[in-house]
């Protein structure tokens, strides 16, 4: 087994075994039974088609979401505003499909929808990113602000002009709605997972591949591991973190296939939430590599559904504790050295 | 009761919890701990506050359950940071993370409820007069003191001195002898015990526990600090700025005709132009993040 990969199965044990010790307590403390806590859990979500269907469903935004944090991650940057880039890309890209003709193409129709997905998500991210590149705010902040914009932003356009009503837009025309997994068979029928379960999976090797290969790619990791010595052989950091911001947006943004595309056909408030969130602890789990980040999605995406069918005994919201555990957990194990003088 | 008197009443009110905040932010990252947990310090120690209030029914001991809760709670993050090795943006996100979720848990679970916890103890008398009350209550005294106390500790004493001495340069202050890792833990607790000093202004100025009632105030106290490039007067004075801007809101909010959504994004979209604008003057401590 090599280095890399025996690395990524030490963070996969250490983050299931928090996850259970949590779990565990969690159910204890909300007086279920544990063990059968977990037995009902993965049964309602690997256990039919429709619960796989679901957790599928579930991964694919936070799949997006932790890709993009990862690429800005690699190249030393927080993104934790993947949150409003997603909200802003969905809104954009229902506005702009909704547009299009009725019966347009799948073929020319999908293709439009992501690239204006990746343009909203860029473009928001890049008021962070250039605020970072140029005058050295830290990009945490720069991000946080930018998600509060956009809570107001989004709201704000669809009241104003861009919605059918003052919570949701337009509808795109149904012939660039992307297959459901519900064509492979009945037992699926329900679930709202979709062809962009596939396009996330790819994202993620695609762009960890440009990462590996491409000149543009490492250079945004070497920026990452050291800005002074890629400022000296001649690298432009600024734009370089820039491009990493932007690219981050532009992959969060993606997920409007998810939503818009592949499950509501309109964007609508609050449709994404979660999401941007969710990715930071996919990306932080999965960190660098792209089996790591479909891992950690499906990861997230199951605790989610199974969230939802514990949700009478165990509140649904005690996840989110075990998301912030198993991110701790696993940063502990692959933890940075201590430096020599400090005890 | 004039318009002015609520104004500056309303400005002093939301102030308090971003002052907190900013003060704790101030403490840690001039010991050299980048921490950005602040938003879930508030939102467990308000917790804490509410919970400890209920249990026992007395306010005063929900008070010292916020601060306790806050101290704690930023002392695990400098512990994981500093025993852990875990990066402290990280440490800080996962953090916040886990003081929602907890929160949530607590509430459906203690109080079976999805948004928030039953009516809590009253802390201080309940004044007529809206200015009055607002700078009388307790717990904003206590945060107008811990201003006053910050500031002490950083310029005037000898823990604040190593701490300056930690964050600025920790290779050398090892060096002189100064125990850094013990110190950052120190100045993580003291962080967390001030910003808890919010929680409990946020639970007992409205009187219950709500889920969403830290607000991003933990964040934006975080903007804060760089405009008050670190130091604690003027930190407290742009923790003002902001809480004025959400003040003004509601004052506008009668007056003009703009959509409340503008007025909403406006201390965001505020704070991102002062950001661009002070840019590369704002310093950061000089040993912020390192070891």
């Amino acid at each position: 087994m090599t280095e890399p990969s025996r690395a990524l199965l030490h963070r996969v044990v250490i983050a299931a075994s928090a996850l259970l010790l949590f779990f565990d307590l969690l159910a204890f403390l909300a007086g279920d039974a544990p063990l059968s806590a977990i037995l009902r859990g993965l049964s309602a979500t690997w256990g039919t088609p429709y619960g796989i269907g679901q957790v599928l469903y579930k991964a694919t935004p936070v799949l997006f979401a932790g890709v993009a944090f990862d690429v800005a991650y690699r190249a030393g940057l927080f993104n934790i505003g993947a949150e409003g880039q997603i909200a802003i890309a969905g809104l954009v890209t229902a506005i702009v499909s909704s547009k299009l003709p009725a019966g347009t193409p799948m073929i020319v129709g999908v293709p439009i929808a992501l690239v204006v997905a990746m343009a909203a998500g860029g473009a928001w991210a890049s008021v962070a990113g250039g605020l970072r590149a140029r005058f050295g705010a830290h990009e945490v902040i720069g991000t946080l602000l930018s998600n509060r914009i956009a809570d107001a932003m989004v709201p704000l356009a669809l009241a104003h002009g861009f919605g059918a009503t003052s919570f949701r837009t337009h509808d795109v025309p149904a012939s660039i709605l992307l297959p459901r997994i519900e064509r492979l068979g009945d037992a699926f029928r329900g679930s709202a997972a979709s062809l962009a379960f596939l396009l996330a999976v790819a994202v993620a090797f695609v762009t960890a591949t440009w990462q590996r290969r491409a000149r543009l790619g490492r250079e945004l990791g070497w920026v990452g591991q050291g800005p002074s010595v890629c400022a000296a052989e001649g690298i432009p950091v600024a734009r370089r973190v820039l491009l990493a911001m932007v690219l981050s947006g532009a992959i969060a943004g993606l997920s409007a296939s998810a939503t818009v595309l592949g499950y509501k056909g309109h964007y609508e408030l609050g449709m994404t939430s979660g999401a941007g969130f969710a990715g930071i602890a996919v990306g932080l789990l999965g960190r660098g590599r792209p089996w790591g980040l479909l891992l950690a999605a499906l990861l997230v995406g199951t605790l989610q559904q199974a969230g939802l069918v514990l949700n009478a005994t165990i509140p649904k919201e005690s996840m989110d504790i075990l998301f912030g555990v198993a991110i701790l957990a696993v940063a502990m194990v692959t933890a940075r050295p201590r430096p020599e003088a400090a005890r | 009761m004039s318009r002015a008197e609520v104004f500056v009443a309303e400005t002093l009110r939301m102030a308090a919890p971003y002052v907190a905040c900013g003060l704790g932010a101030v403490i840690t990252e001039r010991a050299g701990l980048v921490n950005v947990a602040f938003e879930g310090t508030l939102i467990v120690s308000a917790l804490a506050g509410a919970c400890f209030g209920l249990v026992s029914g007395s306010a005063v001991v929900g008070l010292v359950g916020a601060i306790a809760a806050g101290a704690a709670f930023c002392f695990l993050h400098g512990a994981l940071v500093g025993r852990g090795r875990v990066d402290a943006i990280v440490s800080g996100i996962a953090l916040n993370i886990i003081a929602y979720g907890l929160s949530r848990f607590v509430l459906r679970v203690a109080y079976d409820s999805a948004s928030n916890s039953p009516k809590v103890p009253a802390l201080g008398a309940e004044l007529a007069s809206p200015l009055l009350r607002v700078a009388l209550h307790p717990a904003f005294v206590l945060v107008v003191l811990a201003c006053f106390a910050v500031a002490w500790i950083l310029s005037r004493t000898r823990f604040g001195l190593r701490l300056r001495a930690t964050g600025e340069n920790p290779e050398a202050a090892r060096a002189a002898g100064i125990p850094t890792a013990t110190i950052r833990l120190a100045a993580a607790a003291l962080s967390g015990a001030v910003a808890g000093l919010g929680g409990a202004h946020l639970v007992f100025d409205q009187r219950h526990f709500d889920v969403g009632m830290s607000g991003g105030r933990g964040f934006i106290a975080l903007a804060a600090v760089i405009l008050g490039r670190w130091r604690p007067g003027a930190t407290v004075l742009a923790c003002l700025g902001f809480s004025a801007l959400e003040a003004a809101q509601i004052a506008v909010q009668d007056v003009a005709r703009v959509p409340s959504e503008v007025v909403q994004m406006l201390p965001y979209v505020v704070t991102l132009g002062l950001l661009a604008g002070i840019g590369r003057a704002a310093r950061p401590p000089a040993g912020l993040g390192r070891d």
